[in-house]
């Protein structure tokens, strides 16, 4: 169907405006929704994740991108639970930048990412101390949290909120993993104890993938 | 009784000071808060300070319109001088980095000449109350409760042993004494502070004249605690006596500035009874040695909003000792003291047509000013535009290319270098000129990236993705000049966060468009209207109506030190002022990331 290679096409290349109608086409001329973004959706973010890890394109084209593929997903919810039952979740992941950090790019576009990739994500924001990530990952039964910090005066912050998760009831039901420019995989996994790192948002879906299993 | 010493009055405005055959015209006008045009400082060149001396014995002469020149005149006992309209400096033109202000004069303080009769037998009278009953004679003005410090009263007897019982006494707002100096040869001076996270500055301001003497800035030697706010905000929360340290290096930035600035006048800072200070909220706490720990954390309060007023030699400050420091008023948690006095700098409380003031940084600081409202928000835009985050950035100092202009066709760039010399780097506005040139020539697309259909030897494929050759090592600072993929990405994302902070003001106001837009800090002073225009930074605006208005911040702080009035109405500012907050908009993530993209090339 022209309409399907058409929404790829569109998503790759960010054209937000664009998807709604196209999705809607396409379910006009009977594609099955959750055929569109598994087959089309999200392997035009995986073409999108491959050029940003090659470095072809950056982060605003990213975001670009992620937002027409989000537009996209917006029409096809209703259509979802019309259906009855909501779409396959991978997982659900709750994101959160450390206590003391404001900065919220990258940790947003890892949410753009997930989300694009079929997570549940939990965005708890920015500033968050220890106890609200755990409590979030505990309301929301998470399966991963993750956490992004860009200063390096956060570092006993990161610490603070993997020992927090290691030692609760969560320890060891829950997968942690940390990102951002200020943290190294030394200091998250062999210090602190996390269960993976990456330094940016492709490479935190992929790490996030291989911790539950689904690569 | 000792004889009442003769006057010598200016007029039309009536003020008055004691005769003093050894003083011109020109320094008693001075003395007597009369301001006088001088642009030659008194040398008898200019010829812009002439007066009619109305009464009284002249010693020098007239011109053949019998007008006298001040400063080569004195006058031998008591008279009347009056003041043509076109010797008559009443609002004083200060030039700000590019941007004129006018200077209304009404300080806080006066400096009053005395002659302060000795003690007579007959009727014993304090020396205290013998110097006020003179100070009465000259303000009338005076409150009936005069607070005299007790330091000051200490240093009274030698003052008036010095000089045969003249001496200069500073009052503030006719009631407090706040220095007192042998002689009647002392100034009245006030020093005006912007104390930016990266750059301070200072102007010595002449209170009586309303010259400004001199200009200095320097680094904020914070600087080496941390690049940006938030780091020196967990450097205060994180070590014990972190807040000491970097409020002791504040002052010590603002000393050694009052020191070049008196250098630079040939002034001392005991003559400076007066300090003005602006900033942003951080840097305005952590001078005033208040926890700056609310600005980390969401809703990012701060201390406190309103003006404060402190004794100087409080905190630190080696002016005169009494001296007194007025911070102006904040806003927000990253809407402060520097906002407020920009917008007072450029009259946004009068708006008559909608303006935006725009401070660009690592946060950006916006003020929308419409008539009846004015709404201010701050945005997280990064240090791209201080050449931060950037493969070959560097801030605007010598060496950085400030501006690129392309030829559309052959692709041959031509730099303009801070300075002259061969191009280091590449500073904020070179970075957004080389952008807008690049878009224009159609060599990056509207997303930012560089079109595949394009060939040029300057285009090439580097470690960090394609990047655009501005110049080659051998005409650089040794090493390739490049602009690459990446710092576009950075530049976008930058841009974005300004550009969505006024789409959303402009949203929330009911507003299509602006109909000025007012460039502040040094960056928006070197950015090309054209290139903002290009970049779609500024959503609506046309480009006549962008300009630069320099170190508006500084501006600011200068008109509250002139005049109590400006501090009055900088204080309605902040208090009338609508604060967005960003952060929790539900919108902003969609207005960010429709604000990457750079506009479609006009057809």
């Amino acid at each position: 169907m022209a309409e399907l290679e058409a929404i790829k096409q569109a998503v790759e290349k960010g054209r937000r405006k664009e998807v709604p109608g196209l999705v809607q086409a396409a379910l006009d001329a009977g594609a099955d929704p959750q055929e569109i973004i598994n087959s089309y959706m999200i392997p035009a973010m995986k073409e999108v994740g491959a050029r940003f890890e090659a470095k072809k394109i950056f982060v605003p084209e990213m975001m670009i991108a992620a937002k027409a593929m989000q537009a996209g997903l917006d029409v096809l919810r209703p259509v979802l639970e019309a259906k009855g039952g909501s779409q396959q979740k991978l997982g659900t992941v709750v994101v959160g930048t450390v206590f003391g950090d404001l900065h919220d790019i990258g940790k947003n576009l890892l949410v753009l990412m997930l989300e694009s990739s079929g997570f549940k994500v939990i965005n708890i924001g920015e500033n968050v101390p220890p106890e609200k990530f755990l409590q979030a990952a505990r309301d929301n039964q998470a399966d991963v949290v993750g956490m992004s910090s860009l200063l390096t005066t956060g570092d006993p912050h990161v610490a603070a909120t993997i020992q927090a998760i290691k030692e609760s009831d969560l320890g060891g039901k829950v997968k942690v993993i940390c990102g951002g420019a200020a943290v190294t995989e030394k200091f998250a996994v062999a210090q602190c104890g996390a269960d993976g790192h990456a330094p940016d948002a492709v490479g935190a879906v992929r790490v996030i993938k291989n911790l539950l299993g689904l690569n | 009784m000792a004889a009442e010493p003769e006057m010598v009055v200016f007029e039309p405005s009536g003020r008055r000071v004691p005769a003093d055959a050894r003083a011109s015209l020109l320094e008693l006008a001075r003395r007597a808060g009369v301001a006088l045009a001088s642009t030659c400082g008194g040398k008898g060149q200019c010829g812009k300070c002439r007066v009619q001396v109305s009464s009284g014995r002249a010693l020098g002469p007239a011109a053949e319109d019998g007008l006298h020149l001040a400063c080569q005149t004195r006058l031998d006992g008591g008279g009347v001088v009056t003041v043509p309209a076109a010797s008559q400096l009443q609002q004083h033109q200060i030039l700000a980095t590019g941007h004129q202000t006018a200077l209304e004069l009404d300080p806080a303080l006066r400096l009053h000449r005395l002659q302060v009769p000795p003690p007579d037998l007959a009727a014993v009278r304090a020396d205290q109350e013998r110097l006020l009953a003179e100070l009465r004679r000259a303000e009338p003005e005076a409150a009936a409760e005069i607070d005299f410090p007790l330091p000051l009263l200490a240093a009274l007897p030698s003052a008036l042993a010095a000089e045969e019982g003249r001496v200069s006494l500073a009052l503030s707002q006719g009631q407090r004494v706040r220095g007192l100096a042998p002689g009647w040869g002392s100034r009245c001076l006030g020093l005006a502070v912007d104390l930016g996270t990266t750059t301070v500055v200072a102007y010595l301001l002449d209170l009586e004249s309303g010259q400004l003497l001199a200009v200095q800035a320097q680094m904020n030697p914070q600087v080496s605690w941390g690049e940006d706010v938030i780091s020196r905000i967990g450097f205060c929360q994180g070590q014990p006596g972190g807040l000491a340290l970097l409020q002791g290096q504040a002052v010590a930035g603002i000393n050694q500035l009052a020191q070049a600035c008196c250098a630079q006048a040939g002034a001392d800072p005991v003559q400076i009874y007066e300090c003005v200070l602006v900033g942003n909220t951080a840097m305005h706490h952590i001078l005033l040695g208040l926890d700056p720990g609310g600005l980390a954390r969401a809703p990012y309060a701060p201390v406190a909003s309103q003006a404060q007023e402190v004794r100087a030699a409080d905190l630190g400050l080696t002016l005169a000792p009494e001296a007194s420091l007025y911070a102006l008023p904040i806003k927000a948690g990253f809407v402060g003291a520097d906002a407020v006095a920009a917008a007072l700098a450029v009259g946004a409380q009068d708006a008559d047509q909608p303006t935006l003031l725009l401070d660009l940084g690592t946060n950006g600081e916006l003020v929308l000013a419409a008539p009846e409202r004015l709404l201010c928000c701050s945005t997280a835009a990064g240090p791209a535009f201080e050449g931060g985050h950037i493969s070959c950035g560097m801030r605007g100092a010598a060496g950085a290319v400030e501006r690129v202009r392309l030829d559309p066709a052959t692709l041959e760039p031509e730099l303009s270098v801070i300075g002259g010399g061969p191009p280091l780097g590449l500073c904020g506005s070179g970075l957004v000129s080389a952008v807008a040139g690049l878009l224009a020539a159609g060599v990056l697309t509207p997303r930012g990236a560089f079109a595949d259909d394009r060939r040029s030897p300057r285009l090439r494929q580097g470690a960090q993705g394609r990047e655009f050759l501005l110049a080659p090592a051998g005409q650089a600072g040794g090493q390739d000049l490049v602009l690459t993929a990446k710092d576009v990405s950075e530049l976008q994302l930058a841009k974005a966060a300004i550009q969505a902070g006024v789409s959303i003001m402009l949203a929330e106001m009911g507003l299509e468009r602006v109909e000025r837009v007012l460039l502040a800090g040094a960056f928006g002073n070197y950015l090309q209207p054209a290139d903002a225009v290009r970049l779609g930074l500024l959503p609506g605006a046309q480009e006549a109506a962008i300009q630069g208005v320099g170190n508006a911040a500084g501006a600011g702080a200068l008109k509250a030190l002139a005049s109590l009035g400006q501090r009055r109405l900088a204080e309605d500012i902040a208090q009338g002022m609508d604060y967005l907050e960003l952060s929790a908009h539900p919108h902003f993530q969609d207005y960010f990331v429709e604000s990457l993209s750079f506009p479609e090339p006009a057809v």
